[in-house]
């Protein structure tokens, strides 16, 4: 993997930053990991309490921040189409997956995609 | 003179009501089928078709190399229903609101106002009442425009226009009862019509529209909904008992109103009302 890769990961509160989230386009916020220098930082997700449109608006956020790949356990389907259109790559980990397992795997080249 | 026939519970009446009073108004009146989702009121008039046209909305169009990655566009969308990804544009169909926001603030021209079509209306003719269906398309979520649509579809010397409005108080009724000078509430003597009644009957404070209610299956349940209706000075119209003969017309597809004598008579009430509030 290159050093320019930065991992999205959905997390369930801005303040647990250790375990992914169960869900992506309505994820209250994202963890961003610069898997080269391993800078993280935490962006939070307006689009979570939209009515309509949450999937999409989250792959712009994460897309604006420089993300290349997105790992969840589940993408909808407009996430999924935005996602791709906007380059990312999209991976797939259980709900609830240690955060640093994620790392080490997609540093690995380990995390399954998603086709 | 335009009367809604709305409700908050479902299968209280409201198309045996709407297609009775339209019986009874007789012809020059319209019948406007605006529960688009579920339309029925065919099954008991039986119209005849006689202009079938497609609805459509305005949906954003990407015009090929001509946008520069501003998102301007994107920025502007209160649906999220437009993603750039570089210099292309994204439209998501089913979140758009058809505003055409994107294709004004876009500098370049890149967006231009295209067109989606969401459903079918029908015209026909019911013994000299002018019918008007609404069918949203199998897999359309936004029923709105092509509701607003309908109600408005009648011949202006249509009267009176009744529309037969979708259950509940969500954007799809709220946009059948918009255009009504009167909204007649369907309910039935029960903790659920009550609740779902006084729903509706918000939904109508907040519109400014007059209401007034029929019940419906008026000896079951209890006196909760007529005390109710008094406290609000709410005008209780009809009282429509069990009938298992009312039942048994509409199952076989008729106008209540030319059977059951209680249906024929609610629905005068219903028409006389309505004459002496709105002329």
């Amino acid at each position: 993997m290159t050093t320019a890769e930065i991992l999205a990961i959905p997390l369930d509160a801005d303040d647990r930053q250790d375990r992914m989230g169960a869900r992506f386009g309505r994820a209250p916020a994202f963890l961003l990991v610069d898997l080269g220098s391993g800078a993280r930082r935490v962006v939070p997700n307006p689009g979570s309490r939209a009515d309509h449109g949450a999937g999409p608006a989250a792959a712009g956020i994460v897309a604006e921040e420089g993300a290349t790949v997105a790992v969840a356990p589940h993408f909808g389907e407009r996430a999924t189409e935005a996602l791709r259109a906007l380059g990312l790559r999209l991976a797939h980990a259980s709900a609830g997956a240690p955060v640093e397992e994620l790392i080490e795997a997609a540093r690995a080249g380990a995390l399954p995609a998603l086709r | 003179m335009r009367i809604a026939f709305a409700s908050g519970k479902g299968g209280t009446g409201k198309t045996m009501m709407a297609t009775s009073v339209a019986r009874v108004a007789g012809p020059g009146a319209a019948y406007v089928d605006a529960d688009v989702e579920e339309p029925n009121g065919h099954l008991f008039l039986h119209p005849t078709v006689e202009r079938e046209t497609r609805f459509a909305v305005d949906l954003p169009e990407p015009v090929p190399d001509r946008c520069d990655g501003c998102r301007l566009c994107q920025q502007h969308c209160a649906f999220h229903a437009i993603l750039v990804a570089g210099t292309r544009v994204l439209v998501f169909p089913e979140l758009c609101h058809s505003c055409d926001v994107c294709v004004d603030v876009c500098p370049r021209d890149a967006l231009a106002v295209g067109k989606m079509e969401t459903g079918t209306v029908r015209l026909g003719d019911a013994d000299g009442i002018f019918v008007v269906e609404g069918r949203l398309d199998v897999g359309q979520a936004r029923a709105t425009p092509l509701i607003g649509h309908v109600t408005r579809a009648a011949p202006p010397d249509a009267d009176p226009v009744l529309i037969d409005c979708p259950p509940g108080t969500s954007c799809a009724a709220v946009s059948s009862v918009e255009g009504a000078d009167l909204v007649v509430l369907v309910t039935e003597p029960t903790p659920f019509g009550l609740h779902d009644l006084e729903l509706a009957a918000e939904m109508c404070r907040e519109l400014g529209k007059p209401v007034a209610a029929v019940i419906n299956r008026a000896d079951l349940g209890d006196e909760a909904v007529r005390n109710w209706l008094a406290e609000r000075g709410i005008p209780l119209l009809a009282e429509i008992p069990f009938d298992r003969g009312i039942a048994e017309t509409y199952a076989a597809g008729g106008v209540v109103a030319d059977r059951s004598v209680a249906v024929r008579r609610a629905a005068e009430a219903v028409l006389a009302h309505a004459r002496r509030e709105l002329s």
